[in-house]
């Protein structure tokens, strides 16, 4: 098999020459023990296995951050081929430094220069002979957009993978000042010499190791330990040497010389005109980066993209789920008829809705990771990072958290994978904990229930009173873990680039939705299946369905007294509702249509309808749903909806006259609103639902899913205690 | 002078860059070296971080790190 890496700076095009060149065999994953994402394909060509590795987008291999040590082991470790480097033809002097450092790994190489329509628009010429001699690599003309030179880069590559097949690494001499080149050799020299580094001179190129050693480099030296080297005097006192000589530390004065010899290369190759790269960019930000109109503009934007994904999303989950419930669920039940209860209770509340409580996020993941691949590959996401870093720092986050943020407001699980977007892992973690707490769509029902019960006509106070209260726990929190060592980034600085505004291709927009969406479905289906179906038997049993006496209005029993200071504890009902919220806040509603006695109303006599009355009416519903989508994308006004409680009225339909009877369940008790009050908080804080689980686990692994379950309870348990005991001192 | 004395649409050239730990390697990796234009684009609204010009690229930098680097020569827009 034929390892290919692509290596380059961010925004360099790499994912989209990938894309074009893998085509439908691009997977997404995660490098090991890190949340960075890994894309890989293989496929075979011409009769050989290859497989291609998208690393990082870096801009050095330096070891400071976490994209630059996976690139770096990638290449030295797993021993690519070829590694090929894609770099933006249009901004070659700056490109051609990760070049530089690449060429010190000493692996066979080609590059790309992508972007190669936009070099030609802009009228500059390259040398391209003298280039590659200059540079050492053969170089071919790419554009993914245009489908340019990619059969011609692959071909290439394999041909210098072949050439160098039994060559273990390409000698490279960067062009240094005298005196640094004597250091050089001496330590050189002396590494030729030494025993010790036999087996480390085996395994790296003598460049990079003498650079390295050089520069002190932390990782490199880190390693150099496993093979027992500790001694390296000699190399001490040629940094001292050298560091005395140039007022400057040895790692600056090589960056430097890595920036002379790509300045040297291009004056002689590059011919650049007049025109820049950046000439549409700098007319585009000076609107969406205006003092006065950059942040209206972006709120505006944000509000579009809730809009877009939620109202786009909604009406096509509705289907889902009707179709799942009652399509798939009616017919699963003609089945299962003559079976035991449980059994067809397991298969149509348990398992048919559990595939239902998965499959209906599959729309609102594939509008998220859309519209999150437009903001990315449009180069506005930097833009974000820029315009709400003075915000977002005061928690210890940079500007670009601010997107999962306000993502939670629609929907948890989008908003913990939006943190995707974060480069730094502790950020993202710091992120992924607060944004549970910005209160979801699916809470409404709950708010609606008992705001309807209890407050009447401050209904929509209340509500918004517990919007506020969860921004500002989440604010709360950020500020207490931002210093502790878990969430503390080392990256504190904001240090990035704006890239030039690009229009995105939507083949690879769509492609890359599509992989992430799969990759969710892979990965979250087991986790939240399982925990629906223990749910469901904890309902079920011991008597058969009959909820008031199962399991969980037992364990809702025996908690109550626990739940005591919170206020809403001296009812069991509210307190075992909490349990089944988890799979989905809204199923609390109905929980307590369940459990509360409520007065009796004649159960609706169903339609008879025949299976292909039944299919064209599950057609003709997606149809409706997909023009509802498209409508609920283009009606900007409709965003307002998001945050609309429903009335009275529409939760009566739910579960008839639940709403008198939670009125009833503190009835007569002057606390009453206060303890629904408690309760609403309590649901508020708490842990979102077990999708949002499945994601955190599936994003930052389990132990910090835990962490985040524990704190999701003990969060709204505090909070509901201070709001009901401090609130019973004024009534 | 600092880096952060720069007005919108001034360039200068870069001097050094002064203790800043790792984020001085960063810094270089992205180009901002002794001796290369540097220009300010513009504020953010809120005041900060900064939008700079550097080798044909737009860097965006928080004054608190803007001020360790040191500048000369600035040139005014006309």
């Amino acid at each position: 098999m034929i390892k290919i890496a692509f290596a380059g700076n961010p925004n360099v095009g790499k994912s989209a020459l990938i894309n074009e060149i893998a085509g439908s065999s691009l997977k997404v994953g995660n490098w090991p023990g890190v949340t960075v994402e890994k894309k890989e394909a293989q496929f075979e060509y011409k009769g050989q296995q290859i497989k291609l590795v998208d690393l990082p987008g870096v801009y050095s291999l330096s070891p400071y951050t976490l994209e630059e040590k996976i690139t770096r082991d990638y290449i030295l470790e797993e021993n690519p081929d070829v590694v090929i480097n894609v770099v933006d033809s249009t901004n070659l002097d700056r490109n051609l430094y990760l070049t530089m450092l690449l060429k010190e790994l000493g692996k066979p190489m080609i590059m790309a220069l992508n972007f190669i329509d936009e070099f030609e628009k802009l009228n500059y010429k390259l040398d391209l002979k003298h280039f590659e001699k200059h540079i050492g690599m053969e170089a071919v003309q790419t554009s993914a957009l245009k489908n340019r030179g990619l059969v011609e880069l692959l071909e290439k590559a394999l041909l210098v993978a072949e050439k160098h097949k039994n060559q273990v690494h390409s000698k490279y001499e960067l062009r240094v000042d005298k005196f640094l080149e004597t250091e050089m050799k001496k330590v050189e020299e002396f590494i030729k010499n030494s025993e010790e580094f036999t087996p480390v001179v085996k395994k790296y190129a003598i460049d990079f190791i003498v650079i390295k050693l050089l520069e002190g480099d932390k990782h490199f030296l880190g390693k150099l330990k496993a093979y027992g080297i500790n001694n390296m005097e000699t190399i001490d006192e040629s940094i001292k040497k050298i560091e005395e000589k140039f007022d400057e530390d040895v790692e600056t004065i090589f960056a430097e010389s890595r920036y002379g010899a790509v300045k040297g290369i291009l004056l002689h190759t590059l011919k650049t005109s007049l025109k820049s790269r950046l000439d549409f960019t700098d007319k585009v930000d000076k609107i969406l980066l205006n003092r006065v109109l950059g942040l209206p503009i972006f709120l505006l934007l944000i509000a579009v993209l809730m809009g877009t994904v939620f109202n786009g999303a909604a009406p096509l989950q509705d289907w889902l789920d009707g179709f799942i419930n009652g399509f798939i669920g009616k017919y699963a039940g003609f089945l299962v008829e003559g079976t035991p209860d449980w059994l067809s209770s397991f298969v149509l509340d348990g398992l048919i809705a559990g595939v239902g409580g998965v499959l209906v996020f599959v729309p609102l993941m594939l509008f998220l990771y859309f519209f999150l691949a437009i903001l990315e590959e449009s180069g506005y996401m930097s833009r974000v990072a820029f315009l709400m870093d003075k915000i977002m720092r005061t928690m210890g986050l940079n500007g670009k958290a601010f997107v999962p943020m306000v993502l939670g407001f629609g929907c948890t699980v989008p908003a913990i994978y939006a943190t995707r977007t974060l480069e730094d892992e502790k950020s993202r973690r710091l992120t992924a904990l607060m944004a549970p707490f910005m209160s979801c769509g699916a809470r409404l029902p709950v708010y609606g229930l008992f705001t309807a019960a209890f407050f009447g006509k401050s209904a929509g106070m209340i509500v918004m009173s517990l919007y506020f209260l969860g921004i500002f726990v989440a604010m709360l929190v950020g500020l207490t873990f931002r210093k502790h060592k878990y969430f503390k980034t080392e990256d504190t600085a904001l240090l990035i680039e704006l890239p030039p505004y690009r229009i995105p291709s939507i083949k690879m927009i769509t492609r890359s939705a599509l992989t992430r969406t799969g990759s969710y479905l892979k990965k979250a289906t087991t986790v939240i299946m399982g925990i629906l179906i223990i749910l469901w038997a904890l309902t079920y049993f011991p008597n058969n369905g009959d909820t008031e006496n199962s399991y969980m209005a037992k364990f809702g029993k025996t908690l109550a007294p626990i739940m005591k200071p919170t206020g809403f504890g001296d009812r069991w009902e509210a307190v075992a509702a909490i349990v089944p919220s988890i799979a989905a806040k809204e199923v609390v509603v109905g929980f307590m249509a369940q459990v509360l006695p409520l007065k009796d109303t004649e159960k609706e006599t169903e339609e008879r309808t025949t299976l292909s009355e039944d299919i064209v009416d599950q057609v003709k519903g997606l149809g409706f749903a997909i023009k509802d989508s498209f409508m609920g994308i283009i009606n900007i006004k409709a965003i307002g909806g998001l945050f609309e409680t429903p009335d009275a009225e529409a939760i009566e339909e739910e579960g008839q006259g639940v709403v008198r009877a939670v009125a009833n369940l503190w009835a007569g008790d002057k606390e009453g609103p206060l303890k629904a009050y408690s309760f609403m908080v309590f649901i508020l804080l708490v842990v979102p639902c077990i999708v949002t689980l499945a994601a955190i686990k599936q994003e930052f692994g389990n132990k910090f899913m835990w962490f985040v379950t524990g704190f999701l309870v003990i969060v709204p348990y505090v909070a509901s205690t201070l709001i009901f005991q401090i609130g019973r001192l004024f009534i | 002078m600092k880096l952060t004395e720069l007005s919108r649409g001034e360039k200068a050239t870069i001097v050094k860059i002064g203790k800043l730990g790792d984020l001085k390697k960063r810094l270089t990796d992205m180009g901002i070296t002794a001796g290369e234009i540097i220009k300010l684009e513009r504020d953010a609204p809120l005041g900060d971080p900064q939008q700079f010009l550097i080798k044909g690229t737009g860097i965006a930098i928080r004054k608190e790190d803007a001020k360790h680097i040191e500048i000369k020569d600035i040139i005014g827009i006309k």
